[in-house]
């Protein structure tokens, strides 16, 4: 098996707002449907949906092995990890981490 | 190729149901063995997604024959999801074709209004690829994802994707099997409860109880299975090559056709799984009925109504008949034969060719079965 790396961004193919999702997950629960550069789709969660539409570009990140898409600013990203269901500690954690690794790959690639 | 027939048929009304699950398959299994007159079957297929968890029943191929009073008869369950009772008829059709049975009779139920809606959501949604389940992906999230891909693709908007739910109760409306048995107003639609963004509470069929059942026969009986197809897919839709149609639905339409030596514009009725309205539009492309993008507007101009060049769910579909997951499938085969035998009546459509469409999972495991009058 190889390990393949793509780029920390990509497009939205579709995208959803459930308003009464499962146990565990925080009502509304923003998921989409990203194509990545180099064509692989991934599942991932967001803060929110507004002003997306099919093809809008978005980063993506894995944090604790959980995909995120979001708008590109920080600001955005900080939200989205505050919103993610945890204790306080973890979400902060997943902040900093964000932001982090943001800070070691300015230009939103993957190591 | 085959010479196989349906010599009668059977169901509950659907809706919400006092009845255990044993008894309501019963009822449905004892209405379609009276219908056929004195044929008996010399085994029995039974279709249900999940007793086990739903009534917390076991063992249940054998457990309904012994409640309709043949122990003795072989029995087995055959399961795809939420078009098992498809494959039950297709697990039927193919021991008479081998001549292993003569005839076999199909029954098929679930209960499922006992239980709280999060939990129904949460056993359905275990159909869903784990992965994508890890993310709070359920059924309704699925199909809104499609439903978005689909109206941004074609054009299509909400509106006319909600004329499906409209068509569907007034269809319902009329059928006196049907969970819902009143008709509604496209404004009821587009001002219900927001479920997944865009697909709203009344673009969604209902949680219900319920049982079909029908009887195969290598002799005679008034209705022919033309073709019966299954088509497959990934579980996980982020691998799928389109959100906007169903490969599962192509392959087994494919399948279906070829068996029957027909094509999709000799269909005169159908019945389709429009467990999400924006279904029925996207099955109906998927069929080869309609080019990619057209069927919103045949709905629009009333082709696919009851008056209309080809009626679709003239029972009221998945949405107001109600769907009973592994009922479904042989509901939709009995509402046909009522339809090609004259008597759907108060809906009756003129047709002597009908087509079944059943959708597993999310479109992972569909089937297509036609249907003729030849008595």
């Amino acid at each position: 098996m190889t390990l393949t790396t793509f780029p920390g961004y990509g497009q939205i193919l579709s995208f959803t707002t459930l308003h009464s999702p499962p146990k565990g997950f925080s009502s509304p629960l923003h998921l989409a449907l990203v194509e990545l550069q180099g064509g692989a789709h991934l599942f991932c969660h967001g803060a929110e949906t507004r002003g997306l539409r099919l093809g809008t570009r978005v980063a993506v990140e894995s944090i604790d092995a959980v995909y995120y898409f979001s708008h590109l600013g920080l600001a955005d990203r900080a939200r989205l990890f505050w919103r993610r269901a945890g204790a306080g500690r973890e979400k902060v954690s997943a902040i900093l981490r964000s932001a982090i690794k943001r800070l070691r790959h300015p230009s939103g690639t993957e190591p | 190729m085959a010479d196989i027939r349906i010599v009668g048929v059977g169901m509950t009304r659907f809706g919400k149901r006092p009845e255990p699950l044993q008894a309501l398959m019963a009822e449905a299994a004892r209405a379609a063995l009276d219908d056929a007159g004195g044929e008996r079957p010399d085994a029995i297929v039974v279709a249900a997604m999940n007793p086990e968890e739903f009534v917390g029943e076991g063992n249940f191929a054998s457990q309904i024959a012994t409640y309709i009073g043949r122990a003795r008869t072989p029995a087995l369950r055959a399961e795809t999801a939420t078009s098992s009772g498809a494959a039950a008829i297709f697990s039927a059709y193919t021991a008479i074709a081998a001549s292993v049975y003569r005839s076999v009779l199909v029954v098929a139920g679930e209960k499922m209004t006992h239980l709280s809606t999060p939990k129904v959501s949460e056993l359905i949604g275990r159909s869903i690829d784990p992965s994508e389940r890890s993310y709070g992906a359920t059924m309704p999230a699925l199909a809104a994802l499609v439903t978005r891909a689909f109206t941004a693709k074609h054009g299509v908007s909400l509106k006319e994707i909600s004329l499906v739910t409209v068509k569907n109760h007034r269809n319902g409306a009329r059928n006196p099997f049907a969970h819902f048995q009143e008709e509604i107003s496209l404004e009821q639609v587009m001002e219900s409860r927001m479920v997944a963004d865009p697909l709203r509470l009344y673009h969604c069929c209902p949680i219900s109880d319920g049982a079909a059942a029908c009887l195969l026969t290598a002799g005679r009986g008034p209705v022919r299975i033309m073709g019966i197809g299954q088509g497959a897919d990934y579980v996980a839709i982020r691998y799928r090559d389109e959100l906007t149609s169903f490969r599962a639905t192509q392959a087994a339409a494919e399948a279906a056709y070829r068996m029957a030596g027909i094509g999709p514009h000799q269909i005169e009725v159908a019945e389709v799984h429009d467990a999400f309205a924006p279904f029925e539009l996207i099955t109906l492309e998927d069929l080869g009925i309609y080019s990619p993008g057209k069927a919103a507007r045949a709905l629009a101009h009333g082709e696919t109504a009851l008056g209309g060049s080809l009626p679709v769910n003239p029972s009221g579909g998945l949405k107001a008949r109600g769907h009973p997951l592994g009922a479904s499938g042989v509901a939709q085969v009995v509402e046909l034969y009522w339809q090609l035998t004259g008597r759907a009546e108060g809906r009756q459509v003129e047709a002597r060719v009908g087509l079944a469409h059943s959708i597993g999972g999310l479109a992972t495991s569909n089937w297509v079965t036609l249907l003729e009058r030849v008595e």
